[in-house]
């Protein structure tokens, strides 16, 4: 923890000494892969960016700033501030907000690496500061541009930890600037069932597997007012070992690891999985929820995950 | 100018130049007494007595500028009675423009300690009343700051700021620091109405700056001050000839409240603003006709959110006059995003089918406007299309694909064609027709693409001017129209059989063929492809009247077609092709007129392709009548036309003895005659009917076989 407030404070003053040379460089300071670690994001879609330039990220910053803060406090802040402002205070105050690329390895960063959004913000009354994020995932493709001459800057995916509140303001303010549309970002059932694959994959490359919290899927029953959902709770070594009896028996057939899921519940319980809808998925290292929701939990295969799982998160929205 | 038009309007003025004369005097001499007389006591009396008379000669004479700026002198030297100070301002009623000497005198007194407040306001309330016809409005710009100043004052501020309402432009609001103290204003005055007014407009200037939010404002918050009085200053303005058009004093801009409330069943479409302005710039929001646009259009700062085309004209102008292929990128992101949240990523719900709905429409508007579908609306179309049940938003989805961008047919076939053929096949009668109609809406759409040039060996449009995205269209645009015209004929067909051909569908069919016959006429096209003879031949034996009219005016319009270049139909049309059509005119002639049903004898005839044993058998049924049984009297779909005719022709005879009681034929109307009955031959009365026919409107039939029937031409000339 102690570490991070260093890190902030290098990050601070890394800012302001550019600030003070000049406001066209880019910021060097970047913000860590750790962002994304024990957060529930909100997952949104996004247009391409009109005109988004990486060396103004200063420039954006305050302009973020100022809307956030009039939005929020009803006024202008005045260069001659006299601390009169808490009078004005309606929901809460932007007390830093800093924009940087993050730094995460194994990222593919043929269109730029993603871009983070920190805001650190002090509600009304005695509640403590806290920081809220905005996540802006790059696209894996660029698209109608050539990417040297396009005016546009594609950033598919936005993750949002921040109250909503908030997030709806700093949704504005990007809409408005850089003419994109941003709207909630739903997985489909299809996408989760990747998710699946993904989760178990790179589980099973893990020494301890064994000992790892148990897979869990939640499925959505359609059109029955009596059951909304119904939880599977099953072990990874439990699925290691259909994965592998299913590839024993059948050779040919590439089908994943959710399919194998399915056959099997089907075969077990007579539950036909396929016809209900996977809404929610967690275990260890992640938790996908159909609604647009992500929390990707701390552990050794975090920064491994991390990537693959973002990738896949923009894969989707093509 | 002013000058010149002041000149011609006192030459014109409605005044006797004695009177005119006495008044003026009168006035000085009421002006010159108060301003002498203000701090005397003892003539207190008199001085209000006088202020009394001048102001019934002002009110309906206005002053001079000199007897203005006199007027003026009597009220900062407050030596009267606030009362009076009062009524003198209200008489401030200019005959001409404002000189600005006279409004820099009363901004110069603001804040003067010796003139009541009361009377300070109502000062600017006449500058609000006047400001249209102040002389050079740039001049008091330079007091932008003195305005500011005397914000403080409750009893001013509201009419500073409209007066600050009324002077600001752009470049006044560029010097950031004021400028922020400006927009501060808010916080410590609090949410005032005119300081609201007043900040929007900064807001709309530049939104960037201005980030607080402004709470929606109901209707003009600067309205006239005073309605009565800016009433008798138009009077005296217009007596004098100075018209001002009864102008109110407000702003006459594009300015609206910006907050908008977000309504369920509407997609919240951007509004047009311009963030990073600068100085110079000229935006979309300071545009307020279509001149100003026109005068300007290159240099227009476009709006920072594009998707504000959906509901902004001006914009929509714009981008038709200069389709950039980034500018449609930015529309057609946010689009399709939209259309896909829409459709594909929210649930099914009634809310969302409104809000669907609400932009669909929103598309189409704009569609229609700028007479070309967005190649983004397409690929949606393309992907909904798939899906669709025929139903859900049914207006505007035939409404989009009216204005499908031609590809080879095939594509386009396999795109929509099908899948819509698919849904053709489910649905009612009532559907099929609004199928059919959508696709003669289609097909004349893609005749104005190519307008004209049909003949002029130029079938494949490389570039079409106004094309968003200059857009190619690869292929034959020729085989492509020619696909389409057999995929109506056949829809028709299948149409018709389908819903035992219900009214709705024969109407939109010969619609279809109706505009396609057009399209040969008057576009030179070469490529003539003629109806199905089962659309033809189910019009003919139809009970209707309008299909058999329409069906033979479709008829006539082709064979103009085809007489219109023979030698190219040769060509381009084999001989057995030109002498099937050929059997259209003849059988239906034969029926018609000459009497000769189903004949096959005849050059071309075939007899409605009837086999001889069907024939044979009509023929037995038919007894005696046959050869009329198909006939103009006889056919079901005129026949009760016919006996009216008859019926109205023996009511206008004076004196029948006996009335036909059977069809109209040779022989029953010879013997009718020799009965005492009506007298007129067969021919004449069919030419008689023919006529009727047209009057009612069965123009097809009438000009068909006049055109068709030379015998016919030579009985009468056309009415």
């Amino acid at each position: 923890m102690s570490k991070r407030k260093d890190d902030q404070k290098k990050r601070k003053r890394s800012v302001r000494s550019n600030e003070m040379e000049e406001g066209q460089r880019e910021i060097t300071a970047e913000l860590d892969s750790d962002i994304f670690i024990n957060k529930t994001f909100l997952l949104y879609r996004c247009t391409p960016f009109y005109k988004f330039e990486h060396i103004k990220f200063t420039q954006y910053g305050k302009e973020l700033h100022n809307f956030i803060t009039g939005q929020m406090l009803n006024r202008i802040p005045l260069v001659c501030d006299n601390g009169e402002e808490n009078d004005f205070i309606s929901e809460g105050k932007v007390v830093e907000l800093f924009i940087s690329k993050i730094k995460l390895s194994n990222w593919n960063g043929t269109n730029g690496m993603p871009i983070g959004v920190e805001i650190k913000f002090k509600p009304k009354g005695p509640a403590k500061e806290q920081i809220f994020h905005l996540i802006f995932l790059p696209s894996i493709v660029s698209r109608d541009f050539a990417p040297e001459n396009s005016p546009f800057n594609h950033y598919p995916v936005i993750l949002i930890k921040a109250p909503q509140r908030l997030a709806n303001i700093a949704i504005e303010w990007f809409e408005t600037r850089f003419d994109c549309r941003i709207c909630r970002y739903r997985l489909e059932s299809s996408h989760l069932k990747k998710f699946v694959e993904e989760l178990a994959n790179i589980s099973f490359t893990c020494d301890d597997f064994i000992q790892t919290k148990p897979f869990e899927l939640t499925f959505t029953i359609p059109d029955i007012s009596e059951i909304k959902n119904i939880k599977l709770r099953i072990s990874l070594v439990d699925i290691k070992r259909l994965y592998n009896r299913s590839k024993e028996q059948s050779d040919s057939q590439q089908s994943g690891i959710a399919e194998r899921i399915d056959e099997h519940f089907f075969e077990c319980l007579r539950i036909k999985l396929s016809s209900l809808i996977l809404s929610k998925i967690s275990n260890h290292a992640a938790l996908v929820a159909g609604e647009g929701k992500l929390q990707i939990f701390a552990g050794l295969l975090s920064p491994k995950f991390t990537v693959s799982l973002l990738n896949q998160l923009v894969m989707f929205t093509r | 100018m002013l000058d010149a038009s002041r000149e011609k309007n006192e030459r014109e003025i409605q005044i006797p130049h004695s009177e005119r004369t006495n008044v003026e005097m009168l006035i000085n001499e009421k002006i010159q007494y108060i301003a002498q007389n203000a701090s005397v006591k003892d003539v207190k009396k008199n001085v209000k007595n006088q202020i009394v008379e001048l102001v019934k000669l002002v009110s309906e004479n206005g002053l001079e500028v000199s007897q203005l700026a006199a007027v003026l002198n009597i009220l900062f030297v407050g030596k009267l009675e606030c009362v009076d100070i009062k009524r003198l301002v209200k008489i401030l009623l200019p005959r001409a423009n404002v000189p600005n000497f006279l409004i820099i005198k009363v901004l110069s007194n603001l804040g003067n300690k010796g003139l009541n407040y009361n009377v300070q306001a109502l000062l600017l309330r006449w500058i609000i009343i006047v400001y249209n016809v102040i002389e050079d409005h740039s001049q008091l710009i330079k007091f932008y700051g003195v305005i500011f100043h005397y914000m403080e004052y409750d009893t001013l501020r509201p009419f500073l700021c409209h007066i600050l309402y009324l002077m600001t432009r752009r470049e006044h609001l560029i010097d950031e620091y004021n400028f922020f103290n400006r927009i501060d204003l808010r916080t410590r005055f609090g949410p005032e109405p005119h300081l609201l007014g007043l900040l929007t407009l900064y807001k709309d200037f530049f939104p960037n700056l201005v980030t607080i939010r402004i709470p929606p404002i109901k209707n003009a918050t600067f309205k006239c001050p005073d309605v009565e009085w800016f009433q008798l200053f138009n009077q005296i303005q217009r007596k004098w000839n100075y018209n001002i058009m009864n102008n109110p004093i407000t702003r006459s801009s594009s300015f609206k409240p910006t907050a908008k409330r977000r309504k369920l069943d509407h997609v919240e479409i951007p509004k047009a603003c311009t963030f990073n302005a600068t100085r110079n710039s000229i935006t979309l929001e300071e545009i307020m006709n279509i001149e100003s646009l026109a005068s300007s259009i290159d240099k227009i700062d476009l709006p920072s959110q594009l998707a504000s085309v959906l509901e902004n004209r001006m914009l929509q102008h714009i981008v038709v006059c200069n389709p950039e292929k980034v500018t449609i990128a930015r529309i057609s992101y946010w689009l399709e995003q939209c259309l896909m949240e829409l459709v594909y990523w929210n649930d099914n719900t009634a809310e969302t089918k409104a809000r669907l709905n609400s932009l669909l429409m929103k598309l189409v508007a704009l569609t229609e406007f700028m007479k070309e579908l967005l190649p983004v609306i397409q690929e949606f179309l393309v992907k909904y299309i798939q899906t669709w049940d025929g139903i859900e938003h049914q207006e505007a989805i035939f409404k989009l694909l009216s204005f499908l961008r031609p590809e080879p047919f095939e594509q386009l076939s396999e795109k929509f064609f099908t899948p819509l053929q698919n849904l053709h096949e489910k649905l009612s009668s009532s559907w099929k027709a609004r199928l059919i109609r959508c696709y003669t809406d289609l097909f004349t759409h893609w005749i104005l693409f190519q307008e004209n040039n049909f003949g002029e060996n130029n079938n494949e449009i490389e570039k079409s001017e106004n094309s968003f995205l200059n857009l190619s269209i690869k292929g034959d645009y020729s085989r492509t129209i020619q696909g389409f015209i057999h995929h109506v004929n056949q829809v028709s067909i299948i149409s018709l059989e389908s819903t035992n051909d219900d009214l709705e569908v024969q109407h939109a069919i010969f619609s279809a063929f109706e505009a396609i016959a057009n399209l040969q006429m008057n576009y030179n096209w070469n490529r003539v492809v003629i109806p199905s003879s089962s659309i033809v031949y189910r019009a003919f034996f139809s009970s209707s009247g309008m299909s058999l009219s329409r069906i033979c005016g479709i008829i006539l319009q082709y064979k103009e077609a085809f007489d219109k270049n023979p030698q190219q139909n040769v060509s381009l049309h084999c001989r057995s092709y030109i002498n099937y059509f050929n059997s259209f005119v003849m059988d239906i002639c034969n029926c018609l007129w000459r009497n000769r049903p189903f004949n096959k004898t005849d050059k071309n005839s075939k007899g409605f392709q009837l086999d001889d044993d069907i024939i044979r058998k009509l023929q037995e049924t038919c007894n005696e009548d046959w050869t009329s049984c198909y006939s103009l009297t006889h056919l079901p779909s005129f026949a009760a036309l016919s006996k009216s005719c008859i019926q109205d022709l023996e009511e206008s005879t004076p004196n029948i003895k006996r009335r036909l009681t059977l069809p109209a034929t040779q022989f029953s109307l010879k013997d009718i005659s020799t009965a005492g009955g009506l007298q007129i031959s067969f021919n004449d009365y069919r030419v008689h009917f023919l006529n009727v026919l047209y009057k009612l409107g069965f123009v097809g039939i009438h000009d068909f076989l006049y055109q068709s029937l030379t015998s016919l031409s030579k009985l009468k000339n056309k009415p």
